[in-house]
């Protein structure tokens, strides 16, 4: 090129700049995100959750029918109530004024049972629902496979958990605060301090705002939801009932009472000091516990500081617990190496033949399939179990259980532990620590029951193997059975626990052998009508946390519910007849309600002699009469179960094939 | 094998399958192709006995498979588009399960079993978790399930959806062995190159209509009035001549230019080889470059036979 040309050329186009790296976003910033509470909760996860729960039909139902439960109770307690009070008043002025006196004198006595009553109900069910709203915020997107993307975006861990928090207890408050106007409007009664319902929705709220923040934190470190949603309860159970237990062993054995703040842990304590005061009673610091009348203040207090602790202990742990994918491989490697292990003791069984191709015709009955050929590797097909002609069942039965290794041994050690210091203490061959034990494990084994069936078809669809089974030539009632029976099967570990306490109360002569195997005849009917009411439930609901939690309630319902539902009826029976309704009530609450049973069960522990069960209208029975008692209730507990399968059996192709 | 006739399926306002009619004969290997959405997985899961509430009917080896579910499952297997596997067994233990839930007699289970392993080529990965395989590995296990129990009819959706190159091809040559074991395959893709290559016929499906059925040539045929050819000449100063040349004969359709500087000529239908363009090109002294006849491929008669609806 010459120079002129070379002077001519345009002169060649400076390289691109460098794109600017990234500023680092300021720490005064980042301090500032952690620290305003509106980027931390109302974010974009918050919005998101927001819109995806506005567009669910689900969500609108549970409000409905919280709303329609509740009216439902305060009509019933209402009706009850009124009829009751003017029978006892007698109403026997014949002048209008009087009546309408008379009326209003009632009415506002009835008030705060009626307030009382809902106060509890909306507890229960919000407290259940938070918890269960709470636990699928993380195991969710983990199983959809979400919780990467959300890992990869700019909002840092505070702000997913926060987020989740403040959009799912949102849905529990909003509930909460529907409910609260329905409770007030009773105060037109009169009789009813509004401050105290204020104060009652407090302690709600502030619970239901742990519970959530529990489920989510329970969440980060959990792959199922139902594991999620049942962790949490135990843990707020726990929260709930540590106070409670230390003060009966301080009034038993003489120890130091629990210090007041210990008490602000209890929040159904808390709850319970107001509705007693609503009702005019004394309250637990009049029933000799040393506790401030306003422990309540700091129980929302404690709920309120511990839910911001244990969120902010989810936000560190956010980020580690989304990416421990290699934890999954972890779990895989270790699997991989029992197999291996069993492979190596494992008793080699002959090679296997290797066809070329597939053998034709092979699966044909008629047919015999034709030998294959050696296989290359034969001592790959030691390490495997043989699985029998129920294939669903096999699975159910060797599927690991609700408790992990170290969860299994954490509480085997526990139980030693325990078992230790009651010896130590002699509270061992104490009667008192049998029915206690034997009463947790029943409210254990009814909470775990309910759950595992609730995930048992549910888990199936979200795991996305329910269209693959669907394709098989299992049968609906294989299926449902087999669910139900694996449900069961789950509970061993409990059921073995609670068989070992029983064991070490026997050789401690706190229980007679008798008494186990009664308890044992009420625990299993109870677990497997529990069972078979969850696969259905779980065959009829598309998630899993859902159909639990409406077991659990209908356990509730069942075994708490009802038997208030019946004193209620049976109250006003009472009042108009003159017959043996008393008996009559008894019979059918022992017939009903485990609870009742096996406190019949376990009243004659410790006496010297034969035992006797008292048994209304028929006085005290023997053992063997007591035991052919519950076998008849057991047996029709078990009918109960096999009807709900009969009826999940028959409903199974309207729900089975819904969601393709 | 599959006969399908007027087969309507609506989720509420939603039409996803609109009066499909189709026929796939035994030991064909039909590529279903169509775009998300199009009405595919809705038609195998019809066919799969999943869907119970549709219009029309559907019949696999001539039963309704509203009335004969039971007896259709035993001959067919169903592949669906997310694969969902129980990840606390083992590789075998997943196979004997499905064995078992397809009432495959005991004793014949291990050797059907391993035959299927070997088939998929996963023998080695017997005693592993179904957790520890890899997608593409766990994409292989489906179709080896699917073969449990000898089904003439498979139904595989998707199935080589999010595999790498190497695990498509594997795929690909797993499925071309299994339809020349005389099995009838419905096999849907957006791959369509590789549909192409294994699949005897196909279907074009969009927004539930059935846009065309048949053979790809049929297709091709159909997408491509006519052959074409590209021509590349030296002296681009003689392409006006040589185009006033080609189009002046009667076999030729038209020629125009192509973004890359090429001839393209387009033949009547019937024209058949294309020898005369050289002679014509030679006769005018153009210099040619290169000479290319351009293959019709799927993805055209894709977005030919889909064009109208699309608009």
């Amino acid at each position: 090129m010459s120079e002129a040309a070379a002077q001519a050329a345009p002169a060649p186009a400076p390289p691109p700049a460098p794109a600017p790296a990234r500023a680092r976003t300021p720490a005064w910033r980042r301090v500032a995100r952690w620290v305003n509470p509106v980027q931390l909760c109302f974010g974009a996860i918050f919005q998101r959750e927001m819109r995806v729960s506005g567009r669910q039909r689900a969500v609108y139902w549970q409000r409905a029918s919280l709303l329609l439960l509740l009216l439902l109770i305060v009509g019933m307690a209402y009706a009850t109530a009124a009829i009751g009070r003017s029978t006892e008043i007698g109403i026997s002025a014949s002048s209008g004024v009087g009546q309408a006196a008379a009326q209003l004198q009632s009415l506002q006595t009835i008030a705060p049972s009626l307030i009382g009553t809902g106060l509890w109900v909306v507890y229960l069910c919000a407290v259940l629902m938070g918890a269960i709203t709470g636990a699928p915020a993380i195991a969710h997107e983990r199983r959809t496979r979400t919780l990467d993307a959300v890992v990869g975006t700019t909002l840092s861990g505070a702000e997913v958990v926060f987020g989740h928090i403040a959009a799912r207890a949102t849905q529990i408050v909003l509930i909460v605060l529907l409910a609260i106007p329905v409770l007030l409007a009773v105060r037109v009664f009169g009789g009813v301090e509004g401050g105290l319902v204020a104060a009652a929705g407090a302690v709600i709220l502030s619970t239901v705002i742990l519970a959530v923040t529990l489920g989510v934190w329970k969440s980060l470190s959990t792959a199922r939801t139902t594991s999620a949603a049942n962790s949490t309860m135990g843990l707020l159970a726990i929260l709930a009932f540590l106070p409670l237990i230390w003060n009966v062993l301080a009034i038993t054995r003489g120890w130091p009472p629990p210090p007041g703040w210990f008490w602000w842990l209890a929040h159904p304590f808390a709850l319970g000091e107001l509705t007693s005061r609503l009702y005019g009673g004394v309250g637990l610091a009049g029933l000799g516990f040393t506790i401030s009348p306003n422990f309540w203040i700091g129980s929302i207090l404690t709920n309120l500081a511990m839910s911001v602790a244990i969120a902010m202990l989810a936000a560190w742990r956010f980020r580690p617990a989304a990416l421990s994918e290699r934890l999954v491989a972890k779990a895989a490697r270790a699997a991989e190496k029992r197999a291996n292990r069993r492979a190596r003791r494992a008793p080699a069984r002959p090679a296997k033949a290797k066809p070329a191709s597939l053998p034709p015709a092979a699966a044909t009955d008629d047919a015999p399939a034709p030998e294959a050929s050696a296989s290359p590797a034969p001592a790959q097909d030691r390490a495997t179990r043989t699985v029998g002609d129920y294939p669903v069942f096999w699975r159910e039965l060797r599927q690991p259980g609700s408790a992990s290794f170290m969860v299994k041994f954490v509480t085997g050690v526990a139980f030693i532990v325990s078992a230790y210091g009651l010896h130590r203490y002699d509270l061992l061959a104490e009667p008192e620590t049998f029915i206690s034990i034997s009463f947790i494990a029943l409210v254990v084994i009814i909470a775990t029951a309910a759950g595992g069936g609730g995930a048992s078809i549910a888990g199936e669809r979200e795991a996305r193997t329910w269209g693959v089974l669907l394709t098989t030539r299992l049968s609906r009632t294989e299926i449902l059975f087999s669910k139900t029976l694996g449900v069961v099967r789950r509970q061993g570990f409990i059921l073995v626990i609670i068989a070992a306490t029983w064991l070490v109360a026997c050789l401690a002569g706190a229980a007679r052998p008798i008494t186990v195997l009664h308890a044992a005849m009420i625990f299993a009917p109870v677990v497997l009508f529990l069972a078979s009411t969850g696969v259905v439930l779980s065959l009829i609901m598309r998630k899993s946390t859902a159909a639990a939690a409406v077991n659990l309630l209908l356990a509730i319902a069942l075994w708490a519910g009802a038997p208030i539902l019946l004193v209620s009826i049976f109250g006003l029976v009472e009042r108009y007849t003159t017959g043996s309704v008393d008996d009559f009530f008894a019979r059918l609450l022992l017939a009903t309600n485990p609870f009742y049973a096996l406190g019949v069960a376990v009243e004659p522990v410790g006496a010297v002699g034969r035992a006797r069960y008292s048994i209304p209208g028929d006085g005290r029975v023997g053992a063997g009469a007591f035991t052919a008692i519950l076998a008849g209730v057991g047996t029709a507990w078990t009918l109960f179960a096999a009807g709900v399968l009969a009826i999940g059996v028959r409903i199974f192709n309207r729900y089975a094939y819904r969601e393709f | 094998m599959i006969e399908i006739r007027g087969l309507t399926k609506r989720y509420g306002s939603l039409t996803a399958v609109d009066g499909l009619d189709l026929t796939i004969g035994q030991g064909e290997i039909f590529g279903f192709i169509g775009p998300n959405g199009a009405g595919k997985s809705t038609t195998m899961k019809v066919l799969a006995c999943l869907l119970r509430k549709f219009e029309g009917s559907a019949k696999v080896a001539g039963l309704d498979v509203r009335t004969h579910a039971d007896e259709i499952r035993t001959m067919l297997g169903y592949m669906p588009d997310f694969l969902g596997v129980y990840d606390d067994l083992t590789v075998d233990e997943y196979l004997q399960f499905f064995a078992s839930a397809m009432r495959v007699p005991r004793k014949k289970r291990g050797a059907i079993i391993g035959s299927v392993l070997e088939l998929t080529d996963l023998t080695e990965k017997r005693r592993s978790m179904v957790s520890g395989l890899s997608r593409g590995m766990q994409q292989r296990l489906g179709v080896a399930r699917v073969l449990i129990h000898e089904p003439k009819v498979l139904l595989l959706d998707e199935p080589a959806s999010g595999l790498d190159p190497r695990a498509r091809i594997e795929m690909r040559a797993l499925l071309t062995e299994l339809g020349r074991m005389g099995k009838s395959l419905m096999v849907s893709s957006h791959i369509l190159s590789e549909l192409a290559e294994m699949c005897t016929s196909i279907g074009i499906i969009e927004r539930g209509k059935l846009m065309y059925a048949g053979s790809i040539t049929d297709a091709y045929s159909r997408v491509s009035a006519g052959e074409r050819v590209a021509v590349r000449l030296e002296d681009e100063a003689a392409a006006p001549r040589a185009v006033r040349a080609l189009e002046g004969d009667e076999r030729v359709a038209g020629v125009k230019p192509d973004d890359k500087g090429r001839l393209v000529v387009t033949l009547r239908p019937g024209a058949h080889g294309h020898h005369f363009l050289l002679e014509i090109l030679l006769r005018e002294g153009a210099r040619i470059a290169s000479f290319t006849p351009l293959e019709v491929k799927l993805e055209d008669a894709f977005l030919t036979l889909t064009k109208g609806a699309v608009q």
